[in-house]
């Protein structure tokens, strides 16, 4: 699978790094951590999720379980919408 | 009989063909008056008319609403006003709640809820501790200086939640009221409550943190489905501004006193502190 953000996906940094986004389409209402929010930047159709794990490995080198949790998390980004499987890259 | 009426700098003359309705139009509005300004200072015209047995709501010759008592026609044509103003002011962020000003004038506090939980019963409590409300229903934020704009509506009434009518006006409707007093100019906001009825006795105020505090005032917006990207904006900075709370509401004046004494104590932490 290669993420993307969906269109109509508006997002904002919250004060403590986390993020709040709003997906126009459902009136949905969602909340990252700062985990979560640096998945989130890698959702770009550009980024496999091997690379995205990758890529969390590497900011957060201590975290147990990146794998689970990067997969969790897209896995409930696509239920909701939010992102998709960007065709082009795959 | 007309008044002609300024709300949000949108200028509206109301006309009434019955007495006793541009009476009853007139005290609902009496807070948008403009005094001394003839039907020219308006750049819209509404009309209140009566036929076939009904009441209609009419704007430059369009019948909008129709009603079949006078009461809910006014009902109508305030909330129709109020509406097409909101919508000349995209700028503002919107929250679906009451705002008041502590006695002290030094900030301001936004009571937000979903309908019939108790704004405006905790509005008319924190009234009687000498609060100034800039709205009941509809409170404006300006996005540049994240102060709230007064907004001098008059207070809907839910007569199962406790509320007593204005007994001074004999003119209004049974179901308003418009406060003896509003806060007239802009104040940063430096308090957000979340209101909430829950089993408990006591009130009480429970901090949110940063994602909480967002979703909650995003989803008692009318900004966000109609500008979303300014209003997740302006709501995270307001959450960065003011500290957001979960309030367990119990009675009027035990609630009033908490909020009070929230209100006190953003007095002894400086605004900047919190950013």
């Amino acid at each position: 699978m290669w993420p993307r953000k969906s269109p109509g996906i508006y997002d904002e940094v919250l004060p403590d790094g986390g993020l709040v986004l709003f997906h126009s389409e459902g009136a949905l209402i969602l909340t990252l951590n700062q985990t979560a929010a640096l998945i989130w930047e890698y959702c770009d159709g550009a980024h496999d999720v091997d690379s995205i794990v990758a890529q969390l490995r590497d900011v957060f080198p201590e975290a147990s379980g990146a794998e689970r949790d990067v997969r969790s998390l897209l896995g409930t980004l696509c239920a909701a919408g939010i992102i998709a499987d960007a065709p082009a890259a795959s | 009989m007309t008044g002609v009426y300024d709300l949000l700098g949108y200028h509206v003359a109301v006309t009434a063909s019955d007495d006793a309705v541009g009476r009853a139009c007139r005290s609902v509005l009496a807070s948008f008056a403009i005094n001394g300004r003839g039907a020219e200072a308006a750049v819209q015209s509404y009309a209140v008319v009566r036929a076939d047995d009904r009441w209609h709501i009419e704007t430059e010759g369009r019948r909008l609403h129709s009603a079949d008592d006078p009461h809910a026609a006014v009902a109508v044509l305030e909330w129709q006003l109020v509406t097409d103003a909101l919508k000349r002011r995209p700028d503002l962020f919107h929250v679906h709640g009451a705002a008041l000003a502590p006695p002290e004038l030094d900030g301001a506090v936004v009571l937000a809820g979903a309908t019939g939980v108790g704004k405006t019963t905790l509005t008319r409590a924190l009234m009687d501790r000498g609060f100034l409300p800039f709205g009941d229903d509809v409170t404006l934020v300006d996005p540049i200086s994240l102060s709230l704009q007064p907004f001098p509506r008059a207070f809907h009434l839910h007569e199962s939640g406790g509320d007593t009518p204005d007994a001074a006006d004999p003119d209004g409707l049974p179901t308003y009221f418009q406060p003896p007093r509003w806060a007239r100019f802009p104040l940063p906001v430096k308090l957000i409550l979340f209101l909430v009825r829950t089993a408990e006795h006591e009130a009480r105020a429970v901090p949110l943190g940063s994602a909480d505090a967002a979703s909650s005032l995003l989803r008692q917006s009318g900004s966000l489905a109609a500008a979303p990207a300014h209003a997740l904006a302006i709501a995270v900075r307001l959450i960065a501004q003011a500290p957001c709370y979960r309030f367990e509401l119990s009675s009027p004046e035990a609630s009033a006193a908490v909020v009070e004494a929230l209100c006190t104590g953003w007095r002894s932490r400086p605004l900047e502190a919190r950013a």
